[in-house]
């Protein structure tokens, strides 16, 4: 036999994952919720936070087409656009730093390396070096912001184009989008008209400014600074609410119509709860869910709107849904972490765990142990719908239920989680049973309900099929096929698809093995309504108190009039 | 390092079959990521063996295996020991690629964990025959087919028959291919036979598993002059019994495991050690044994023990093998003696449930009404029945009796609900007498070729018409192909120019007009934004699939393939901007899930690069066996096209990927090369080409007017890839054609313009970027339709005109001729030897495509000939002395 050269062995050590990331839907169901509020709120997204880019990057790219001659190639444009952004970012940070009333940059791109420099600068700021690429046309490590067209082509590019204002340009050509004549340039010589933005533009140009000279700009241009009644302020509140024929020809009418009526729902429900402490976000999910106000106090809404709150019903449920399953997930995880099990020894272990009773201020037959069969799970579980209308907020009302199971989850109470998690989707199935339909009528119901396989209809089937089927075996199949194997399919995809690793446990010779040092805390989705509440805000929908209550404006209560 | 994956998927393998053997199958792992990757590399047979009671374990999981008995088959091995080998065979028509390692088809084997991997691969280009090992792993499988149902063993006679170079005379290279299990020598003997009688002076052994009483371990210190035997073990993981380390004493010195794996990456409280190694100490020599033994009794003494594969291999040289692996850090570490001698055996249960049942099922093919059931090792009771159920934890869905079948084997007749998933052979009473087998379909030996059209090919040929053929094909793509990969990547602006070119060319660029920074265009313009935004348009098949996809599939097998992570990148950023307390900075997206990264991307560029010479390879060689085919299908020639068009949209198109670099989907070259192949191919030389053997009665039915189109499309490929090749010197040549690109367009003008009336421009720039100006072809249109004309005239009368003629004698290689056996060609070589022997080019022959001639050669007079070519050129070109062969080339 011959012998093998060294340093030329054909065999070594196996490649081991290279891209391990901690990644979030490991289950694969918010992707469900994420779709459904897409649909409801298409043209924001939960990273476009402030009306005014809706603006703002129109008027930079005409700028760029107006500034003689424009350069065609991709440094030239950058080099333009990141200098402009970034004096914009630096006036509102200066502003915010000068300490007048009310002063602030929030959700303003690149603020916080801006906010940086100010702090370190005595008096001038370089609007260049921060902002500029490097030779090879990259973006410099110590840069505001990594993508190289910043805000737009981190957040607003899409949305921009959703709400008609860009197009991609068909030629390929550097900025890859052109301003439509009928949205993007009426709402960028909105800005023109405005003497504040044509002295950015100076500034920005001349690459360097007085911390002073920009704290007085940014008061002109921030965020919050839209003007009331201007034609800015106009265009941007009629491109939102999809008014106007001409104005809104680049919007598809089916996302014009969803994203008008869930604006005019969330001002409906502003108006009509006077004002809305809390998180608006939070009151507004379990309002759509409950279509309840507050105890005794029914939602009544126009017919239009009912069935987007309908449809926001869908979401809150699939999302609460996911929620329960996630924590069932959590539970497992710390099972996994305990020892050597079996996928079918966690499962069991999970079933069996969370049959036990619980406790709440009132009776309700679903605190107790819960029955022999997946029919009477369902059915003690039950009964929200006069309870929710008594009151929203009631101890075995099923958002009670749901702040039962975070409490647990903070209190790392697997038992507690486990028996909250499935009372939660015991409660969801008997609510299903009840909704005419899922979605609300949303179209993109249908097509989710047909792509994904887990999602709160698909719950409701499967309860309904095997009614008569004893309940903890039930429960261990679910564990074992929506929570254990279901995590190893989402985690191969991604892993399949994007070369990420998002494995939490992996089977090892028939026992799991936690493969995270850190168990994923269970999560609702963001359905986008934060950043709906601060726009219309921004467009004076909508104010917010001193105490942090949101009210409805004049204005506001005018769309709502509206037929 | 070794990745095991990138091995089995990266398609330069050229595999058809994959059969892999493992004793681990994770099922979610196999369907989700290695079948994918086999499968997006071209893999269409793909057979998998496993241990039963693994097997009857991941049974449990058979939700997450949708695939499982339709696109590859898994036969459950029942051996007295563990079957326990790590095999992963790659077989192609050309190529082979052999894996053979310590990881199981889990998570943990091929992603997490400590395993070690060799590689044997075979590549006929090369010159040398398979390594032996090829047919050691091949008679393995073909043993373990006997046990398994008709259709495994014939996906396994079809694998074996698709690489007839595993007859080819092997090629050793120290590598020993050594299997240990039932009715083979003991593991250790056959290592031993490989010492010639030498005596190690020591061993080192890496395992992960033991034999209680250490009986392994003690036999390999008994071999070595030194009698001992330093052993690294991951104490936290190893099951051994403390009393037997403490017998042992000093003959087995235990050292604690330390990962060599990067520092940074060593944070993984899931880490095992699974690795298997053996080094023997010969002073000057090692003999390295590695593979799926562990040091263990069952695995190296019994000789009815585990089934194990392993390697061995003499190595020497100035680093040892355990420093070469990064074992010393290990070995230098303090002794662990005392902390084992502490340890308790684990006795479980080994959970071989499998070898618990009177018989084994192999496998239950469902055929219509009738299930056939390969019942091996056992007995079947009289009465028995076939249970068949929806998952293990189900009750029966229905029963039937099992009964011979008229082949001998056994059957149940029964129609099988669509549920139902899994089979079972019990008792009249109950009793399960046979472990769980997942139901296997007929299509699983029935794999669709790497471009088959199947049943629905005459549809979407109907279907395929200018402006929609892109998304034809791509629907026929994802519909054949279901594991086609999907690469995402973001479009990087101008396609055509390489962003460096284009930079330098800025300063002589005049500014944009301003209009064109607006547009009027409405939401109807628009497409898809609403779902992808500017991601829509991707690549090839994030532009082109997505819109398709969006339309959404019916529940059912593809459901889960289906399911798109895009709507949650939103939330990734926002909870990272979150987690940060508001703080962005614009890298929140890197972890993009629908961009793919710079390492994708090249691996999608380079499966596309092969697919294309697969694609070219196949038409040349139906055109090298024309005598013997009696007709060509429509569909095969409209497949070219498809893939014509899928190559002319992605020719020089740059996209970014994740991290913001550009990556040309397809070099300008590659594109010419593969147009001008499939042009010769379909059009031929004299003799004509594959485009003849089309039945003349396609050209008056609908396909025939399909085909039209298609051809109409390629003739303008063949005119922009005849101008670039001709306007690039082509020094790096890797066909014959490359250096006559005119000739071949003209043959190929000549085939098709009584087909096809003209070229067909219609939306070039956006069919076929790379043309840039599409006037610019004009002019090579116009002169190979001149050469076609005079090449037709020529050959009709069988003699060219007289005025255009003058003598061979003194041309020179690049010059047009003629020869009345080849018609109209080019003279690639006149030799002074063999009396003055003329080498012309026949566009219809295949490898080599040169023919001799010893006279009635004429050179023709015509615009742009001769063709001058370069000495670098010329020597590719001439066939070497050695080259043409009996009967092939004869000289007449």
């Amino acid at each position: 036999m011959a012998e093998t050269r060294n340093e030329d062995l054909p065999f070594d050590w196996l490649q081991r994952d290279k891209h391990a990331i901690e990644g979030l839907d490991h289950l694969g169901i918010e992707v469900v919720s994420a779709n459904i509020y897409g649909a409801l709120l298409p043209g924001l997204t939960n990273v476009t936070d402030r009306a005014r880019y809706y603006s703002f990057y129109p008027w930079v790219l005409h700028r760029y087409a107006q500034s003689a001659p424009p350069a065609p190639d991709r440094k030239a444009w950058l080099t333009w656009f990141r200098q402009l952004e970034y004096s914009y970012a630096a006036a509102c940070a200066a502003w915010e730093m000068s300490d007048k009333t009310g002063a602030h940059a929030t959700a303003v791109v690149g603020v916080d390396t801006a906010r940086r420099e100010i702090g370190r600068a005595r008096s001038k700021v370089d609007l260049q070096a921060l902002a500029a690429l490097d030779a090879s046309g990259k973006i410099p490590a110590k840069a505001y912001f990594k993508n190289p067209e910043g805000g737009l082509g981190q957040y607003y590019k899409v949305p921009l184009g959703i709400l008609g204002l860009l197009r991609k340009d068909e030629q390929h050509r550097f900025p890859d989008r052109q301003l439509t004549l009928y949205a993007g340039r009426r709402v960028a010589e909105s800005l023109d008209a405005q003497p504040g933005f044509s002295r950015l533009l100076d500034v920005a140009m001349s690459g360097h400014a007085d911390i002073s000279d920009l704290a007085k700009l940014g008061e002109k241009v921030n965020p919050s600074a839209i003007v009331a009644g201007s034609d800015e302020e106009r265009l941007l509140r009629n491109l939102f609410l999809g008014e106007g024929d001409d104005l809104c020809q680049g919007q598809r009418g089916s996302s014009r119509q969803q994203r008008r009526v869930s604006l005019r729902l969330v001002l409906e429900f502003i108006a009509d709860r006077k004002r809305v402490k809390g998180e608006f976000a939070q009151e507004f999910r379990w309002a759509c869910m409950q279509v309840a106000l507050a105890p005794g106090r029914s939602w009544k809404l126009t017919s239009e709107l009912k069935q987007t709150a309908l449809a926001w019903s869908a979401y809150q449920r699939n999302d609460l849904m996911n929620y329960a399953l996630e924590c069932l997930f959590w539970v497992a995880l710390r099972r996994v972490d305990e020892g050597l099990f079996t996928p079918s020894e966690v499962a069991r272990y999970v079933a069996a765990l969370s049959r036990g009773s619980v406790k709440t201020a009132e009776k309700h037959p679903g605190t107790q142990a819960i029955g022999q069969r997946v029919s009477e799970w369902v059915a003690v579980c039950g009964g929200e719908s006069a309870e929710a209308l008594r009151d929203p907020m009631a101890p075995n009302s099923i958002r009670s239920w749901a702040d039962q199971l975070e409490r647990a989850v903070t209190k790392e109470d697997d038992a507690g989680v486990a028996r909250w998690a499935i009372r939660v989707c015991g409660r969801l199935i008997s609510a299903e049973e009840s909704m005419p339909s899922s979605g609300g009528g949303l179209e993109v119901w249908g097509a989710v309900a047909k792509t994904y396989e887990v999602h709160i209809a698909a719950l409701a089937s499967r309860a309904a099929r095997r009614a008569a089927d004893v309940f903890t075996t039930f429960l261990e199949e679910l564990v074992l096929e929506w929570v254990l194997y279901r995590h190893l399919r989402v985690a191969t995809r991604k892993l399949a698809g994007q070369g990420v690793s998002t494995f939490k446990f992996r089977p090892e010779q028939g026992a799991l093995l936690l493969v995270t040092d850190k168990i994923p805390i269970p999560t609702y989705t963001n359905p986008r309504l934060r950043q709906a509440h601060r726009i219309l805000t921004d467009l004076h929908y909508l104010y917010v108190d001193e105490t942090g209550a949101s009210q409805i404006t004049a204005d506001g209560a005018a769309v709502i009039r509206k037929p | 390092v070794i990745d095991v994956l990138e091995h089995l998927g990266d398609g330069r393998s050229g595999a058809d079959s994959s059969i892999i053997i493992t004793y681990e199958l994770d099922l979610p792992i196999y369907e989700g990521w290695v079948r994918r990757r086999l499968s997006s590399a071209g893999t269409v047979n793909q057979v998998v063996f496993c241990d039963v009671s693994v097997y009857e374990r991941e049974l449990g999981a058979l939700s997450s295996a949708r695939h499982i008995g339709k696109s590859y088959s898994v036969t459950p091995i029942r051996r007295a020991g563990a079957f326990h080998p790590k095999v992963y065979l790659l077989l192609g028509r050309t190529r082979g690629r052999l894996l053979v390692g310590s990881g199981n088809v889990t998570v943990g084997g091929l992603l997490r964990n400590a395993e070690l991997f060799g590689l044997f691969d075979y590549d006929r280009e090369k010159g040398l025959g398979p390594h032996p090992a090829f047919g050691v792993a091949v008679d393995f499988v073909q043993n373990l087919a006997q046990e398994s149902s008709e259709l495994v063993k014939k996906q396994i006679t079809r694998a074996v028959s698709w690489a007839p170079w595993l007859r080819e005379a092997p090629n050793v290279d120290g590598r020993t291919l050594l299997i240990g299990g039932e009715g083979r020598p003991a593991l250790l003997n056959q290592i031993s036979s490989l010492l010639n009688g030498k005596r190690p002076r020591s061993a080192v052994v890496l395992s992960a598993s033991f034999d209680r009483r250490l009986v392994a371990l003690k036999k390999l210190a008994e071999g070595t002059s030194e009698g001992r035997v330093r052993c690294i073990v991951q104490a936290s993981s190893v099951d051994l019994d403390g009393k037997a380390v403490e017998r042992l004493g000093k003959t087995v010195q235990w050292y604690p495991f330390v990962d060599p794996y990067p520092k940074e990456k060593k944070r993984r409280k899931d880490v095992r050690v699974h690795a298997k190694l053996i080094a023997l100490d010969c002073g000057d020599q090692e003999l390295v044994i590695y593979g799926s033994a562990n040091s263990s009794r069952p695995a190296l003494l019994d000789e009815d023990g585990n089934t194990e594969v392993v390697v061995a291999f003499w190595h020497s040289g100035p680093r040892s093998i355990c420093e070469y692996l990064g074992l010393q850090e290990s070995l230098r570490t303090a002794r662990i003696d005392r902390e084992l001698v502490k340890k308790v055996w684990r006795a479980e249960d080994d959970g071989r449930a499998g070898g618990a049942h009177e018989c084994l099922l192999a496998g239950a093919v469902v055929y219509g009404r009738h299930v056939d059931l390969t019942i091996v090792d056992g007995e079947v009771e009289r009465n028995a029945m076939l249970a068949i159920s929806e998952s293990v934890n189900r009750p029966p869905l229905t029963t039937a009796a099992v009964h011979r079948g008229d082949a001998g084997g056994f059957e149940a007749r029964l129609s099988v609900p669509p549920e139902a998933r899994i089979a079972r052979v019990m008792s009249s009473a109950g009793r399960p007498l046979s472990n769980f087998v997942a139901f296997t379909w007929p299509e699983v030996g029935e794999p669709r070729g790497r471009s088959g059209l199947g049943s629905r090919g005459e549809a979407a040929l109907a279907a395929m018409q200018d402006g929609v053929v892109l998304g034809t094909v791509l629907f026929e793509l994802l519909n054949y192909y279901r594991d086609f990969e999907v690469v995402m990547a973001r479009p990087a602006g101008k396609q055509r120019e390489h962003l460096k070119a284009r930079e330098a060319e800025v300063a002589e660029v005049p500014g944009r007009a301003v209009e064109t920074f607006y547009t009027d265009a409405g939401a109807e313009m628009h497409k898809g934004e609403a779902w992808v935004g500017d991601r829509a348009d991707l690549d090839l098949l994030a532009a082109l699939v997505q819109p398709l996809r969006v339309g959404l599939a019916t529940r059912g097998q593809e459901a889960e393939e289906e399911e798109d992570d895009s709507a949650i990148e939103e939330e990734a950023e926002r909870r990272q901007i979150d987690a940060r307390r508001g703080q962005a900075t614009g890298d929140e997206r890197r972890e993009s899930i629908r961009f793919a990264s710079r390492e994708s991307l090249e691996r999608a560029v380079r499966r596309l690069a092969s697919r294309l010479t697969r694609s070219a390879r196949s038409i040349e060689d139906t055109l090298s066996i024309r005598d013997k085919v009696v007709g060509v299908r429509a569909s095969s020639i409209a497949r070219q096209i498809w893939m014509t068009h899928i190559a002319a949209f992605l020719g020089e198109r740059l996209v970014l990927s994740s991290e913001n670099e550009e990556i040309r989907c397809l070099d300008a070259r590659m594109l010419a090369h593969y147009v001008i192949r499939v042009c010769r191919a379909l059009s031929g030389g004299k003799d004509a080409g594959v485009l003849s053997l089309v039945p003349p009665e396609t050209w008056a039915g609908p396909d025939g007017e399909v085909l039209r189109r298609g051809l109409a499309f390629l003739w303008t490929c063949c005119l922009w890839a005849t101008a670039y090749l001709r306007q690039n010197t082509p020094e790096e040549i890797g066909t014959p054609w490359e250096a006559v690109p005119e000739l071949v367009a003209a043959r190929f003008v000549a085939a098709v313009r009584s087909i096809c009336q003209a070229p067909d421009q219609q939306d070039i720039t956006r069919r076929l970027p790379v043309c840039g100006d599409p006037e610019s072809l004009r002019a090579w249109g116009r002169n190979t339709s001149r050469l076609a004309d005079l090449i037709v005239a020529i050959e009709t009368k069988g003699k060219p005109p007289q005025e255009l003629t003058r003598e061979a004698v003194d041309s020179e290689p690049g010059a047009l001729v003629f020869h009345p056996s080849v018609g109209v060609t080019v003279l690639v070589d006149r030799e002074r030897r063999f009396q003055g022997a003329y080498t012309l080019l026949d566009l219809s022959k295949g490898d080599p495509p040169f023919r001799k001639f010893l006279g009635q050669v004429i050179e023709l007079r015509a615009e742009g000939w001769p063709i001058a070519w370069s000495s670098h050129v010329q020597g590719v070109l001439v066939p070497k002395p050695d080259i043409p062969k009996k009967g092939r080339a004869g000289v007449k």
